[in-house]
């Protein structure tokens, strides 16, 4: 790989599962946009690193997420004053989106959402949940991705859910919650 | 097993095969129950990302930030060679001249000296070369 065309070719092909993974880690904004094209001009300038021994959806999806989490860690910095007001705004609607009754949510609305139930846990730990949930990565495919241990993927995952449930479950009175079923 | 283990088997319920002893504590812990739905149902929400659309302006925006045709490796290898030709031709009579100036300096001293002495004393006479008296020379 190397010349123009063929990386155009690259982008052709991979570039709406790129904008997906942006999109679920930032939302449907400019700054999502914006990652995904970052994602691919560090792809063209690293090509003489890709070895090709990893897919290269595989590859771009490891740049995406690494660039989406530098975006988060820069967000977290620089929102940390209004993330009271997401919260705010969020709970109020979190019983319906979790109840799944706002089937047409906003974009806007699912960001906020999720930017306040990460809110507080560092931003790995979504793009690993993200990976697992969204792109169903297995562990060892996620340590590659994260470039981390084993370990280190499932203790953030287990902390990460733990954070989330913290916040979740009082949404869940226990007599509605079916034995045994999905709610 | 305490509350404590049984959330933390909840925790990793999803990636891990099933498990007839959590789901029966399932049956009986409500608590329990609130957490894996809390968890699933945000799995839910994180997965209802939908597809993105293939986007031609997309594509172009990636293209037009990439530029046009990066110079040829073998292109910027020659010119550098060029640039440096200088420097090697320079660098090459410096080390000429390292060498060849002390074997110079040292036929021009002592025994050197002398020998050239000889040789300049066997060499004939002018006026022998040319057949005419010293004087006239």
């Amino acid at each position: 790989m190397g010349s123009r065309e063929e990386f155009e070719a690259l982008v052709r092909e991979h570039h709406p599962a790129v904008l997906r993974l942006c999109r679920s880690l930032l939302g449907h904004s400019g700054e999502a946009e914006d990652a995904a094209q970052d994602t691919f001009l560090k792809a063209y300038k690293a090509l003489d690193s890709f070895e090709g021994r990893a897919k290269a959806a595989t590859w771009l999806r490891r740049i995406a997420a690494n660039t989406c989490t530098d975006v988060l860690r820069r967000r977290a910095r620089q929102k940390q004053d209004s993330l009271d007001a997401i919260a705010e705004k969020s709970a109020p609607a979190a019983e319906a989106i979790l109840a799944g009754n706002d089937p047409a949510m906003e974009a806007l609305e699912r960001r906020d959402f999720l930017d306040w139930a990460f809110a507080g846990l560092p931003p790995e730990y979504r793009a690993i949940l993200t990976l697992r949930e969204l792109e169903g990565l297995s562990y060892e495919e996620i340590a590659v991705e994260m470039n981390c241990s084993l370990d280190s993927v499932k203790a953030r995952l287990r902390r990460a859910r733990a954070g989330i449930a913290q916040k979740l479950r009082h949404f869940y009175a226990p007599e509605t919650v079916t034995k045994g079923r999905e709610p | 097993m305490n509350h404590e283990s049984w959330t933390e088997r909840i925790l990793l319920l999803e990636d891990a095969p099933p498990d007839p002893g959590l789901a029966a504590h399932l049956e009986a812990c409500a608590e329990c129950r609130r957490t894996l739905a809390a968890l699933r149902a945000f799995g839910s929400v994180l997965r209802a990302e939908p597809a993105a659309a293939r986007d031609p302006a997309f594509v172009r925006a990636v293209m037009d930030r990439i530029p046009e045709e990066p110079a040829p490796a073998a292109w910027s290898a020659a010119l550098a060679d060029w640039l440096w030709a200088p420097a090697y031709g320079l660098a090459f009579a410096g080390l000429l001249m390292f060498f060849a100036l002390p074997q110079r300096r040292a036929a021009l001293d002592g025994d050197g000296l002398l020998a050239l002495a000889a040789d300049s004393a066997d060499e004939p006479a002018l006026s022998e070369l040319f057949g005419v008296p010293e004087e006239d020379l």
